[in-house]
């Protein structure tokens, strides 16, 4: 389902907390299925559903606001066009990407695994594996790199079979 | 010119600065192309962070979608549950009316959230008999989408909606326990059991709840906390509460706001979420371990142990800053929710009592309680005098009080009597010293023996008998009005025991 990766991601940009971005994403799933007769089947339904995103994370941070690092609200709407631009490829993506996460070294999965499955920051995961925040920061820059160089790869594969 | 994949990460990983924030909202702003690398990245971010979580065996909890026919079509909702009764993996949902119904393994997950989440927002009127369960639940489910579709895009929700669900608790693990309130309001009454992932919002009054493991949690509204999964945590949303730990079992007891862990190594603490982007740890007794969950500490120690007596603020702003002192006030004071001690026990002279304050005056609550300080210049303390270790004098301060008129004052303590006290073979002593210029003293409603002229209760001592039948377990409030009839402040000197007694030979 592509709008669903569409909207995930779509959270996770603007909630940076994951507690807090599987709430939001919660709610939304909820909304959108109860209001779904108000959907205007001449949308695009990501435009829909996003929009709903987009109302849940504004009440969020009514609620909740924690982060000093929001983005304005004309930015979110510039980010919102970009997602639906980008929505249709997210699947595929998400395939490839866990075709590339099983080709990580060891010390790109140990990373990952801290990063994401712990829910560490760089700085935690320094004091874990024993070296400084910065090079964590770095190693993740580089990981998530290579892991989008890899997808490219893998879609231009995809794409020629 | 930055690198923006970089300052994305940064961003993602909460490590981005001020200045590199603002570069790449500007590099974002300018350019669309940016913005689609921006969603890509989140993407890639994004789906990791959903590898990760199924791989460990989790759920993510937005995955409800998932269940359904895009576009989000209700009536597979409904199928899917209808269809999926005999499913082999599958879990049970509680219906009001006690039956069960079976939701496809897939899609457990998803719906037991779902179904927490409506009940969180839905007042659920108990449906009595006559609705089989399917009809309920689809009656239930399409009024709520009727419901819906008439209100306002605001997702306030106020009628109450026929939804005859309640939260899957059979499967949803019990993780702590209710066990005392006093003048609460809550904005969704929850059950006594508490499940995990179950959201409180107290609106007002106090309560208290144990984990699984036995912590004891005050709550004072307004406060907003979530039970974690483990049996021995809590999401501290916004507002205060103080974490009890007197057990073994209970230490690890974990409190999280947006910005810190505290872990409990078996202590007393109080955590403060109340203002946005900025957290405070207090340590009344024992340690705690306090981890920043933000790159608020650049620089700093990242897992501290606070002792006894120390304090410690954590802002995004600011980073990490010690607190010159405690403040029990803030907590336990306003919270006053304490084991029964005496008046005035361990503090010096001018020091506040944490477990005293002045509730109304003339009858009348007052909107702010009034502290009573440790005194050590009050005119009786040559009559009695004052001993930290057993009791001592608390009094508006005589030097600095407007608190002088007559009237009757209302003092109020709250205390916890824990589950281990037997209740049939407890009585409650209460030794008191007053002010001469006091005319009246009651406790609890009852009259004392006390009189101005015999002074008889400066060296005697009482016991109320009733105590022992009103005595409860988990909170409990002693109240004591004082009757001053001339323009001095008022003071008071007592110690409680609880006592107890054996019961009657044979």
């Amino acid at each position: 389902m592509k709008s669903r990766h569409m909207v995930a991601a779509f959270i996770r940009s603007l909630v940076r907390d994951e507690h807090y971005a599987e709430d939001v994403l919660q709610k939304v799933a909820i909304n959108a299925a109860t209001k779904f007769e108000q959907y205007d089947r001449d949308r695009e339904f990501a435009y829909w559903l996003i929009g709903i995103a987009k109302r849940q994370v504004a009440q969020h941070f009514r609620e909740f606001q924690r982060d000093r690092h929001t983005f304005d609200q004309t930015l979110v709407d510039q980010l919102v066009d970009a997602y639906a631009h980008v929505a249709d490829e997210l699947p595929e993506r998400e395939v490839a990407l866990k075709t590339c996460i099983g080709k990580l070294n060891e010390r790109g999965r140990e990373v990952i695994d801290l990063r994401y499955q712990q829910n560490l920051k760089p700085q935690q995961i320094a004091e874990r594996v024993g070296t400084s925040p910065t090079a964590i920061t770095s190693l993740l820059h580089r990981i998530r790199k290579s892991l989008e160089d890899c997808v490219g790869k893998q879609l231009a594969k995809m794409g020629g079979d | 010119m930055q690198n923006i994949d970089a300052l994305i990460d940064a961003y993602i990983d909460h490590s981005i600065d001020d200045v590199q924030f603002e570069t790449l909202c500007e590099l974002l702003r300018e350019d669309d192309a940016n913005r689609q690398a921006f969603a890509r990245r989140l993407a890639t971010h994004s789906a990791i962070t959903e590898w990760c979580v199924e791989r460990s065996g989790g759920q993510l909890a937005g995955n409800l979608m998932d269940c359904t026919e895009e576009p989000g079509d209700v009536s597979a909702l409904l199928r899917l549950l209808k269809e999926s009764e005999d499913a082999a993996d599958s879990v049970a949902v509680t219906i009001h009316d006690g039956a069960d119904w079976k939701v496809p393994g897939p899609c457990k997950e998803q719906w037991r959230g779902a179904l927490s989440y409506l009940h969180e927002h839905y007042v659920t009127p108990r449906v009595i008999g006559g609705l089989a369960t399917a009809a309920g639940l689809l009656l239930g489910l399409v009024l709520a989408i009727l419901l819906f579709s008439l209100a306002d895009e605001n997702e306030h929700f106020v009628e109450q909606a026929p939804f005859n669900v309640e939260p899957d608790v059979t499967t949803s693990p019990i993780v702590a326990t209710l066990i005392a309130e006093r003048d609460a309001v809550w904005e969704s009454r929850p059950a006594k059991g508490l499940y995990a992932r179950q959201r409180l919002t107290l609106t007002q009054g106090f309560a208290e709840i144990k984990t699984a493991r036995g912590a004891i949690v005050n709550l004072m509204a307004p406060v907003t906390i979530e039970m974690l999964d483990c049996g021995n945590a809590l999401r501290l949303h916004d507002g205060k509460i103080v974490g009890i730990c007197e057990t073994e079992s209970s230490k690890g007891f974990m409190v999280r706001t947006a910005l810190i862990d505290v872990i409990d190594l078996g202590t007393r603490f109080g955590v403060d979420a109340s203002i946005a982007d900025l957290s405070q740890v207090h340590v009344f007794e024992g340690e705690v371990q306090v981890e920043p969950q933000r790159q608020v500490t650049d620089g700093q120690a990242k897992h501290l142990v606070l002792e006894a007596n120390q304090a410690i603020e954590i802002s995004t702003l600011h980073g990490v800053k010690l607190l010159e002192n405690i403040e029990p006030d803030r907590f336990v004071g306003i919270l006053g929710i304490n084991p029964l001690t005496s008046t005035g026990v361990g503090l010096d002279a001018g020091q506040a009592d944490p477990n005293w304050r002045i509730v109304a005056i003339e009858g009348e609550e007052l909107d702010t309680p009034l502290s009573l300080t440790v005194v050590d210049d009050f005119h009786h303390i040559s009559r009695v005098e004052n001993n930290p270790s057993s009791a001592q004098w608390i009094a508006f301060d005589t030097s600095t009080s407007e608190y002088r008129r007559s009237g009757k004052y209302t003092a109020q303590s709250t205390f916890i009597v824990p589950e281990t006290v037997d209740l049939d073979a407890v009585h409650l002593h209460i030794q008191y010293f007053v002010d001469d210029h006091l005319t009246g003293l009651r406790i609890n409603g009852r009259e004392t023996n006390w009189h101005p002229d015999s002074h008889s209760s400066r060296n005697g001592s009482l016991v109320l008998d009733p105590y022992p039948t009103v005595l409860s377990h988990g909170i409990n409030r002693i109240s004591i009005e004082l009757l001053n009839v001339i323009d001095t402040p008022v003071g008071f000197h007592m110690t409680f025991q609880l006592v107890h007694q054996d019961p009657p030979s044979r």
